[in-house]
């Protein structure tokens, strides 16, 4: 009987929850009003209510105006305490900041900037999404507050965290408030990295510098050159030339370091996760040097580049790979022209 | 203006914008950068006046000046310096590299590689730097005005933002507006004119100057403002990442000197507005082009978008 | 399952501590040391300095409880067994509330015990001190929603302060209008009320009991003006039996003797009486009711009986004559019942009372007379008489000559029937005292009296009191008046604040309390027999949909105001005068002339406006300069200046848009 109320409370709860999320389109910054929030009494609220009826029974069969007095008192809290149920939402104001992009088995961190309306005070609010532990906050002394809402992955790709459900049953637990909010807010799961050994690859002709990890160094001392007029003073071989050995100068080798490329068939007979999971892994390692290093995939081909930019664009095509063109995330967040 | 050190350094305004023809903003931002005590990023075109400004502010600063011109093949020892051993003495002797002086002007510091770039920024960072074991105090006080060529241009290491962050300021001239287009090509505003710059600042001038600058009152509304502005940066998702708390502190840093040379002892929130690009502008990045910094565009939507009275 | 807060289970203890409290009085002292027991326990265990104990204990502890309540209270029926065990369930409770439902449910059952507290007491004091209660409950009830990281003590209290403020109007309203209905099945209240005031039987010696208790009889408030204090005679019961020393009323199986027939002269008087519980059956009437009231019936002599033992503070309105004819014929069962005297004994007085009858000529009103004569002679009234032996009226009337109304009325009645007079004794209360701060007397138990009814062919039963002849003062004041120096006068409370004389403001302060306790009895305690007179006051004909529409409009009202306090967002002005000022001229600036976008400041906003207002331009620019020497400089010295400059700017304004107003008429 439980089992089949609850089901039923769910099915009720699916369809106000998209009917709710239909009227109210994505937005970047929403207050919360009372188009947005539903007010039910909790558990505790319907036991409350029994309570009220037994102290009722009570003043009726001992004719005791006192009990009375509290019973009504007791009702007159429960009525006040849906407007400070309410209140404890309202006014509240909420933006979706930005989705942080993660490695897949981490948790996708999305930042949620919460706002008190002027003056007032907001506690226990309790943010979810649908999976996920829930995050209880209090914007009590300080008037805004950003968030990082957690959400488990398990699968590489764009990640979109479903509605935001925000909730609350303070002050006395008697009812419970709450609204969904469609954030709009996604982040990009990298694969997860998976340590493994850049396979050797044999140099082929006209393919001269694609060596791979040739080497990170880029002013490596190759070997003193007889010195000719117009050397840089700078080259010149000191110290040989104080032991009296002549004028030499110092040749190193060029100082702009070979581009590297992670290549999708480096490791033959490898499923695709596994691969993207192995490339990945490379493609991090890269960028700790400042070696360039570019991917190929297939159908993709990112130019050899260094830099935090470039980091991510590797990593981005990593996550995306495979992934149909219409699941792709735009860039950051949505509805950038929503306020 | 009673006060006799201001009437110096706008001296050296005046000076310089005789030499810089209708670079007025640029000469006064250059300016409050090394009052400031910060290295200065002149990011522009080859031939827009960068050394030229340079010149000068060593010039009217009376400051020794070195100029280094970046290669791809360039070294670290080729501006720090090398230890050679000296046969008459039996030791090694440090033989200072262009890093020892004053002033260093740093051209087109994008085409060396990031070796010698972070050698260099990190001697501007620490204010010393360490051969072969020892280390030699930088001059007081130094100054870096690196130039640097825009991105785009073939055959550059842009600096990463790590290093971005080292330089106070980051300004462009730009092009000359055509009537001064006009009258430079008719002969006013050359290298001759620099060698007449006269020295308006002594050693000691600038470091009261700096006292001065620093000892700027600002109220807690302009620091109020001033948090406001880079807390926008953290959370707005226009930006990519916000300011850091470095940022924040170069900005009320040279609000102050800038309404220092106003002739003022506290901070009004146009201050901040004034240098907010040059401060903040290579230490912000657009959400959606990659590589790109945040452009003027940017740093009008925080300008208008961040009341000034909270 | 939630944890709650450590600030929460204190306020838990709290709460069992404030429920517990008023049930003290009355609950086995085993039971009391478990509920001081197992806070302690708690504490312990929240100061870190025990662990939780371990289930056996507990099992141990339950078995113990449950035990004890069985065997106390096996026997007792109603609420006190029930209450009992809901305290001792609370108490071991409180030794395992981690979670927020084991809390939710101990507050919720606490809420219960406190209402039950009202079952057993029901002074101000105490609904006071439930509302004390509430308000920690709820605190409590607050406490556990909390943040289980908040160690914050306070802000329930503020929080459940706030709550409750909003809920006491809606209760009002509730109380007011809530149709009261009665019991849905009988309930047995085991309150153990003692058995107090009059006794079924008076030896002499009997009253005089209850001169030593100033504990409230009764209080009655007259619908129209008071009786004189010599009318004011409450009778209670009649005393028609005599065995030669106890005078008693007639057994039960005589109680159905017919009342008798009333005629009622002159006026009636209508008067509201507020009966204290005695436990016993019989009322008080002013002498003497036209009838009986409801759950009453009218018992010998026109007394009034309850149908139940008052077990409870009860409520009931009177009709009553003070001038009457009751009872012209005397039937001859009741003329023999009323003559009835024992065959032997106290010879003396019937010999005395045979001489008196001749000279008086056999006429009753002039034995009286002669009798209350002889009283007024020799007699002295006190509170401590000595002991009388058998023959005690012989030995009152010839030997000691000294006693108390119950002496006098006995022996008078006694004399009335050896003569063949038919005569009682009427027990009841004489007196009273006025409260003018609620109109209303205040009888309490040493007000009890004893007189003497006589019987005359045609005119019926005849009140006489021997005592006012003997005492007048007794009769004319109050009791505590005549009293006051007598030893025995309130000797179980020498305390009383009612032996403090007549005058002074402390008898003030005690009369105005009486007042209070007089008005919570009428208006709360007994609401439900007013109500209909109440809301019929107010709304004409109570109909249903006036009552609903009452329930409505005070609740929407008081729910709008939480709503409004809850909800109120927008600005809030600034509390600094001058910043006040200064946002009010620039929502003003704002409204006439221009909006000052975000990035400009005060300075560069005002000298936008002034170079477009030409007219404006000096205010404007002189309120900049003071807004940026006092904002931005530190220069506070200035912030007159600034106030003065805003005043002018706006002046300045206002009369610019007057004159644009002007122009704008005359181009028109």
């Amino acid at each position: 009987m439980r089992q089949r109320l609850n089901a039923l409370f769910d099915v009720l709860g699916m369809r106000v929850r998209r009917w709710s999320l239909r009227r109210h389109p994505r937005q970047r910054t929403i207050t919360l009003t009372q188009k947005r929030i539903y007010i039910l009494p909790s558990a505790a609220g319907f036991g409350f209510l029994l309570l009220l009826v037994l102290l009722l029974l009570l003043a009726i069969n001992y004719e005791n105006n006192l009990v009375y007095g509290l019973t009504f008192l007791l009702a007159g809290l429960f009525v006040v305490s849906i407007l400070h149920t309410y209140g404890n939402l309202a006014g509240l104001e909420l933006s979706a900041v930005a989705g942080h992009d993660c490695f897949c088995g981490e948790a996708a961190g999305f930042a949620l900037q919460l706002r008190a309306a002027p003056g007032r005070e907001h506690e226990q609010l309790r943010l979810s999404w649908d999976r996920g532990t829930p995050r209880l906050l209090d914007l009590t002394d300080e008037r805004e507050r950003q968030i990082e809402l957690a959400l488990p992955t398990d699968s590489r790709g764009p990640l979109d965290p479903g509605p935001l459900r925000l909730e609350t049953s303070f002050p006395l637990g008697f009812f419970r408030a709450w609204t969904w909010i469609d954030t709009g807010l996604t982040a990009l799961v990298y694969p997860q990295p998976q340590p493994c050994r850049l396979p050797q690859r044999r140099a082929e002709p006209g393919d001269s510098g694609t060596a791979l990890l040739k080497s990170l160094e880029h002013d490596e001392f190759q070997g003193l050159a007889r010195y000719q007029r117009g050397a840089s003073v700078r080259q010149i071989a000191w110290k040989t030339y104080a032991r009296g050995q002549g004028l030499f100068t110092k040749e190193y080798a060029s100082p702009v370091a070979e581009a590297l490329w992670l290549e999708w068939d480096s490791w033959p007979g490898v499923d695709t996760e596994t691969r993207l999971s192995r490339l990945c892994f490379w493609a991090l390692e890269l960028a700790q040097g400042q070696q360039p290093y570019g991917l190929r995939l297939p159908g993709v081909c990112i130019e050899p580049d260094w830099g935090e930019g470039h980091r991510r664009a590797v990593l981005r095509a990593l996550a995306l790979y495979g992934q149909s063109p219409a699941t792709e995330p735009p860039r950051s967040k949505m509805w950038r022209e929503g306020r | 203006m009673s006060n006799p050190l201001l009437q110096s350094v706008g001296d050296a305004l005046t000076a310089l914008d005789r030499v810089l023809l209708g670079k007025q903003l640029q000469v006064k931002l250059a300016l409050t950068c090394l009052l400031s005590q910060g290295h200065l990023l002149i990011e522009d075109l080859p031939g827009m006046g960068k050394t030229t400004l340079a010149h000068g502010l060593a010039r009217v600063l009376g400051l020794e000046d070195q100029r280094v011109q970046f290669t791809s093949d360039m070294l670290p020892a080729d501006i720090i310096g090398v230890s050679i051993f000296d046969q008459t003495q039996g030791e090694f002797r440090f033989h200072a590299g262009p890093l020892f002086s004053q002033l260093l002007l740093a051209d087109e510091i994008n085409r060396t590689t990031p070796k010698t770039q972070s050698a260099l920024l990190e001697a501007m960072e620490e204010g010393q730097v360490t051969v072969d074991g020892h280390s030699y105090k930088l001059p007081q006080p130094f100054f870096v005005i690196a130039t640097q060529n825009p991105v785009t241009q073939y055959g550059t290491f842009p600096l990463p933002e790590s290093q971005l962050d080292r330089f106070l300021m980051r300004i462009a001239l730009g092009y000359p507006a055509p009537e001064v287009e006009r009258r430079l090509l008719a002969g006013g505003g050359t290298r001759s004119e620099l060698q007449g710059l006269p020295c308006c600042l002594t050693p000691g001038a600038l470091l009261e100057v700096q006292q001065q600058c620093a000892a700027v009152h600002a109220s807690s509304s302009v620091i109020d403002y001033v948090q406001r502005l880079v807390q926008y940066t953290r959370d707005s998702e226009q930006f990519s990442y916000g300011v850091s708390p470095r940022g924040a502190l170069a900005l009320l840093r040279c609000a102050r000197t800038w309404a220092w040379l106003d002739g003022r002892s506290h901070l009004l929130p146009e201050d901040v507005q004034q240098v907010l690009e040059p401060v903040l502008g290579h230490r912000m990045r657009a959400a959606e082009d990659v590589g790109g910094y945040a452009g003027t565009r940017l740093v009008n939507e925080l300008l208008t978008r961040v009341d000034v009275l909270g | 399952m939630k944890q709650i807060s450590r600030a929460a289970v204190v306020w838990q203890l709290l709460a069992f501590g404030v429920v517990l409290l008023p049930h003290l009085a009355w609950l086995p002292l085993w039971l009391i040391g478990i509920c001081l027991m197992t806070p302690g326990v708690r504490l312990m265990i929240h100061g870190g300095r025990w662990s939780l104990p371990h289930w056996s204990v507990k099992l141990v502890l339950v078995l113990a409880v449950a035990g004890g309540l069985i065997l106390t209270y096996s026997r007792a029926t109603g609420m006190r067994g029930m209450v009992a065990l809901l305290i001792g369930a609370l108490a071991l409770k409180l030794l395992e509330i981690y979670h927020r439902r084991d809390a939710l449910v101990m507050l919720y059952v606490s809420l219960f015990v406190l209402a039950t507290s009202f079952l057993f007491y029901q002074t101000i004091a105490v609904a006071l001190y439930a509302l004390l209660a509430t308000t920690v409950i709820v605190a409590a009830l607050n406490s556990i929603q909390q943040d289980p990281m908040r160690a914050d003590l306070l802000r329930p209290l503020r929080r459940a302060l706030r709550l409750l403020l909003f809920a006491l109007p809606l209760m009002l309203v509730l109380f007011l209008l809530f149709p009261r209905i009665g019991p849905l099945w009988s309930v047995p209240l085991d309150r153990q009320v003692a058995r107090s005031g009059l006794a079924d039987s008076m030896s002499p010696g009997d009253i005089s009991q209850l001169i030593r208790s100033g504990a409230t009889a009764f209080r009655v408030s007259f619908d129209a003006a008071a009786p004189a204090p010599a009318q004011r005679y409450w009778r209670s019961m009649i005393y028609s039996e005599f065995d030669g020393r106890t005078w008693r009323r007639a057994r039960s199986g005589d109680e159905r003797e017919e009342s008798g027939l009333l005629q009622g002269q002159g006026g009636a008087i209508d008067y509201e009486i507020i009966f204290e519980p005695s436990n016993r059956n019989w009322l008080v009437a002013l002498d003497l009711p036209a009838g009986a009231p409801d759950r009453m019936r009218l018992a010998e002599g026109h007394t009034l009986l309850s149908l139940r033992p008052v077990d409870r503070r009860l409520s009931y309105r009177a009709r009553s004559y003070a001038s009457y004819r009751l009872q012209p014929y005397l039937p001859q069962r009741a003329r023999v019942r009323y003559l009835q005297l024992p065959a032997f004994g106290n010879a003396r007085s019937r010999a005395q009372a045979a001489r008196w009858w001749q000279q008086s000529g056999a006429d009753p009103q002039r034995f009286v007379n002669r009798v209350l004569g002889e009283f007024n002679a020799a007699f002295s009234y006190t509170l401590t008489p000595a002991r009388l032996g058998a023959d005690a009226v012989d030995q009152f009337l010839f030997d000691t000559q000294q006693g108390f109304c119950g002496h006098y009325a006995g022996a008078l009645s006694f004399l009335l029937r050896s003569v063949g007079v038919p005569a009682r004794v009427v027990a009841g209360y004489q007196g009273g005292e006025w409260n003018p701060y609620e109109q209303y007397l205040t009888v309490r138990q040493y007000d009890a009296h004893a007189w003497t009814e006589y019987w005359v062919e045609g005119a019926g039963w005849l009140r006489v009191d021997p005592t006012a002849a003997v005492a007048p003062e007794r009769v004319l004041e109050s009791a505590s008046a005549a009293y006051a120096d007598d030893p025995a006068f309130l000797s179980d409370s020498p305390w009383s604040p009612l032996r403090l004389g007549r005058s002074g403001w402390l008898q003030g302060l005690r009369q105005q309390l009486d007042a209070a306790n007089f008005v919570w009895h009428r208006w709360v305690l007994n609401y439900q027999a007013r109500q209909l007179g109440v809301l019929s006051g107010w709304f004409g004909a109570v109909s249903g949909w006036k009552i609903v529409l009452a329930l409505l409009l005070p609740s929407a009202l008081v729910l709008g105001l939480v709503a409004w306090q809850q909800l109120r967002g927008g600005r809030r002005r600034p509390r600094d005068p001058v910043e006040r000022a200064l946002q009010r001229l620039l929502e003003l600036l704002a409204r006439e002339v221009d909006v000052r976008r975000p990035n400009e400041s005060i300075q560069a906003y005002a000298g936008r406006l002034g170079e477009r207002n030409p007219s404006l331009a000096a205010e404007l620019a002189a309120v900049a300069r003071a807004d940026a020497a006092v904002r931005y400089a530190a220069r506070d010295e200035q912030r007159q200046q600034l106030l003065d400059a805003i005043i002018l700017c706006r002046r300045r304004l206002r009369r610019v848009r007057r004159r644009r107003g002007e122009s704008r008429s005359v181009d028109e």
